[in-house]
Formats: structure tokens, sequence, C-alpha cells
């Protein structure tokens, strides 16, 4: 029992997958979240009618009250960063071409935020609370991809 | 497939406002959150239950997952009731959820991995595969003929035709010879004699006895639960005889004083993904002896409008409300509590009703979970 087998390629394998691959749907927050991103380039938030908290990306409900939201509305103005990391490597750990920063970008006054790659910036000059705007991508089909990054606002 | 569009969490979050409105209670009065599902490959998501936890309610509370596949709808109730009987907690708002439709090309490719690796996934197995043979062999021993089996598929999507949660094209009137000649899809199992893909949420607010009396609240109690597991080979099993099932309605019943099941069990949800299944679990749970439960299905016994027999899946089950997995086995489990209440509308069995029992079947397809409610 005690004898290690170190090389697994030695060993006869059957390789296998869960033959299974996933069509996953928006959900009835995400068909508006996302429609709005393709066709009118806003970024929605819905608010919960009990505790008037907004929430980007949008629910339909509150988790804390649990009650259905039902005002959506545009978030205004630039976003803040409220986080951010540089990636040096891949998933699979291969070093990348360039630095890549991704980062939390959040709204004041909206609980939540979203997840996105920052563009136009210098790496060692991000920073936390620094002001983005949406990057739009020219064809957008509904998906994250409609915001090519977050940038600094053009006028700042 | 009514609910398509909603996400896990989406889903989630309807079943479980309808059952805190239904109690007339709030997210406020719950002390702790059970949530399940079957196999975390149907909804494509890794940790679904974490994922759509904040759906069921789940922030800031005490929140725990329990697993055992297909029976998880079941077992969350029996999870939920040690939350509170163990005294920990007042209130536990179990939810069970379950979107299949997300996968493709067909979810049976889920099921097909959870065979052997080396001698049963390389020819293709699935679960029709197993369950045609688990059929044969009991309708073999038996000697069963397949009418027999479309008329349980035939009660079963005529009584889902009264449930507002049916999924569209699956409940109806359907004639036995229709079923009969529905498409062979591993014989003998027929499509008109197995459930379909589906997608749903169900919940249940499980309480204390000092929290009800203190709310005012009319309540059916768990008076039994019991959940038993097979060996893990499904070439070891008897095949025509869950007795999986049976050694979990066992402990049920002597948790629940009952000595007599078919006399003291009034209505039955038993798990009914496949026609012959129905009958297979009837058996396991002592409702009728070994090989019997087909003649009986003859003579009305299980029909929602028995007088003298048992009404067996008046909700129409899996075959006539649907299968989105865990959540089928929560929807059994509502069922019970609505017949005990008196609230089953037109699904509501002619008989008079003081106890009655929700099962399902899951895991490697060995084990069964069994709850018993009573008035
Ligand atoms: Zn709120």
């Amino acid at each position: 029992m005690l004898d290690k087998i170190s090389k697994s390629t030695e060993l006869k394998p059957w390789r296998g997958n869960i033959p299974i691959y996933h069509r996953y749907t928006l959900g009835v927050a995400g068909e508006r979240f996302f429609k709005a991103l393709r066709d009118h380039k806003q970024i929605l938030a819905s608010a919960c009618p009990n505790c008037r908290q907004r929430f980007i990306p949008p629910k339909i409900y509150c988790e804390a009250c649990f009650e259905e939201t039902r005002d959506w509305s545009t978030v205004e103005g630039p976003g803040y960063i409220k986080t951010f990391t540089v990636l040096h490597r891949s998933l699979e750990e291969e070093p990348l071409e360039r630095p890549v920063v991704v980062a939390l970008i959040a709204w004041s006054g909206v609980r939540g935020g979203l997840l996105h790659r920052l563009g136009e910036v210098d790496p060692s000059g991000v920073k936390t609370g620094l002001e983005v705007e949406p990057q739009w991508a020219e064809v957008r089909t509904g998906s994250m991809d409609d915001i090519q990054f977050f940038r600094p606002p053009l006028n700042s | 497939m009514r609910r398509a569009l909603e996400t896990p969490k989406e889903l989630a979050f309807e079943a479980a406002k309808a059952a805190l409105d239904d109690a007339g209670l709030t997210i406020n009065d719950i002390d702790s959150v059970v949530a399940v599902t079957a196999p975390d490959a149907f909804d494509g998501v890794h940790m679904n239950t974490e994922y759509f936890a904040d759906g069921a309610g789940a922030k800031g509370k005490p929140y725990m997952r329990s697993y055992v596949g297909g029976g998880s709808g079941v077992f969350g109730v029996i999870n939920g009731w040690y939350h509170v009987a163990s005294g920990h907690f007042d209130t536990c708002l179990v939810v069970a959820e379950e979107k299949m439709s997300s996968a493709l090309p067909h979810p049976q490719g889920a099921f097909n991995a959870i065979y052997d690796q080396f001698l049963e996934r390389p020819l293709g197995v699935n679960l029709l595969w197993i369950f045609a043979l688990e059929m044969n062999r009991y309708m073999h021993t038996h000697q069963v003929p397949m009418e027999t089996f479309a008329r349980v598929a035939q009660k079963n999507k005529r009584n889902g035709m009264d449930h507002p949660s049916s999924q569209s094209g699956i409940s109806g009137d359907f004639t036995i010879q229709q079923i009969m000649d529905s498409e062979v899809m591993a014989w003998p199992v027929q499509r008109l004699m197995v459930s379909p893909i589906s997608d749903g949420a169900g919940a249940m607010v499980l309480a204390s006895e000092e929290f009800v009396r203190k709310r005012g609240l009319s309540p059916v109690w768990i008076e039994g639960v019991g959940w038993n597991l097979d060996t893990s080979y499904w070439t070891d099993r008897d095949l025509y005889y869950p007795r999986y099932v049976e050694k979990a309605a066992r402990m049920a019943y002597d948790m629940a004083g009952v000595t007599d099941p078919r006399r003291d069990i009034h209505v039955v949800e038993p798990y009914d993904p496949f026609a012959y299944k129905e009958l297979h679990h009837l058996e396991g749970l002592q409702l009728a002896d070994k090989g019997q439960a087909p003649r009986l299905v003859e003579e009305g016994f299980w029909d929602r409008d028995t007088e003298v027999g048992i009404p067996s899946t008046p909700s129409g089950g899996l075959m006539g409300v649907g299968n989105p997995i865990a959540a089928a086995g929560m929807m059994k489990v509502t069922e019970i509590f609505w017949q005990l209440q008196g609230r089953a509308g037109k699904r509501q069995v002619k008989r008079e009703v003081r106890r009655g029992l929700a099962q399902a079947w899951g895991d490697l397809m060995q084990v069964g979970t069994v709850v018993i409610l009573g008035k």
C-alpha cells in the first residue's frame, strides 16, 4: 500500500469527461440588463421598494428585505474603482503578453458593482477610487463584452 | 418548460417568497435556511445552492446544503426538520431548485457520469438504460402487463391537469392507447411513461411547536422522517424491489408510531419519474405487497377519488407536473401539506385524510427519502 507511483502517465487510463455543455438563460433581470447595454449603452440598476437600496447588477429581489424590486433606473455619472489587481499569468499559468488590469467598479449609492478590464491606463497609475467610464463596443450583442473596458473619463 | 427564462436564483426566490407569504411570515422570521438540488451539472453552476442561496433568503443566516441527488427534495425537509427539532432554531426555510433545460445536448449526459468509468460509461450508459433494465426485471418478476404502467401514467397526467405549476404539454387526458403507442425510448420505457426535462423550484417553512403557538399558525406536523442507502453497485441491487425505500419507510413509520401503514397512511406521493417507479416505490413503502401494486391499479385503489384505497400522486407527480428533480421531491411534500390542510382545490382527494407520506429517490438511484406529515 505504501509503494508510491508518481508517474500517472505510465498507468493505463480511460479518458473521459462529463458529456454535457450549457446554455444559460439570462433570467428576468438579466434580460433587461443586457438589452439596455446592447440597445441603449446604459447600465441598469434595480431598487428595493422597502429599503430603497439600488443594486448593480440588477436583481428581481432585495436579498435583505426579500421583496421584489420594482424601480429600475440607469446609473448616472462615472463609476469608481473599489479594488483592482494586475494579472501577469493566464488561467493556464502562461505568461501574458502584457499585464491586464481588472477592477471592481462601483457607483456611489448603489450596492454591488461590475467586474471588468481597465483600458487606456498605465497599470502603475491605477489607484483605488479612480473614476472610470465604460468604453462601449461598436458591435454590441448583449454581453459583458458590449463594454470593451472601463477607462478614466475622456474629459478629465 | 414554463420557467425556462428564470435563473436558478430567480426560481428559488419565487418559491421561497411564495412559501413565506403563504405562512404569513417574512424573511426576518426565518432563523436558518436549507437549500437542495440534484447534481450541479444540470444547472451548470458549480456549487449551485451556494450560488442561489441569496434567492433562497440565506443572506446573513445559518445556511446548509444537503444532498442526496434526486432524493434531495424530500431530504431537504428532513434536514430542515432536524434544524428545528434539535432545538437550535425556531424556524427553517427549505428551498429546492433545479434548472435542467440549461444542460445540453441532454441532461442524461450528466447521468452518464454517475456510472462506473471503466465498466459502464464507455458503453454510453444513461438512466433510461438502467431503469429500462430495472423495469424489465420488475415486469418479469411479477408478470405485469404494459397496460398497467400506461394506467399509472394516465392517472398522473390527468391529476397534473389541476396543478397550477404543471409544465405545458405534460399533463392531459391521454388514452391508454395513446400512451401505449408513444415512442419507445429504451424498451420497455416509453415517452409517455417517463417524466420530462423541467425547470422549477419549491419551498417550505418549518417551525417549532412553540413558534407555531406564539404566532397562531395552523400547521401540518412532521410526524416521521426516514432515509436509507442501498449498495452503490446497481448490479448488486434487487432491482425488482427497492429495499432502500422499505428501510427508509420503516424508519419513518417507527418514528411516527405507524404500525399499519395501509390503515394509517391516507394519501401518498411516491416518486414517479417512470410509471413503473410509482408501483415499485408503493411496494417499498409497504402500501402493497410485493407484486400487488399493479393489481391494485386495476381496482382504482390509487386513484384520487378512491373511497377505500390510498390515493397516490394526487398532485400529478413528475409525469403530470414535471420533474425539476429536487424541486419535484419538494413538490411532493407540499402536495401532502395541501391535502392535509384541505387546500388542494380540484386535486383534493375524496377520502378523509389525517396523515400522508411523501417519498423521493435518488443519489446513484439507491437512496430512499421519506417524510410523514400529519394533522
Ligand atoms: Zn430591501
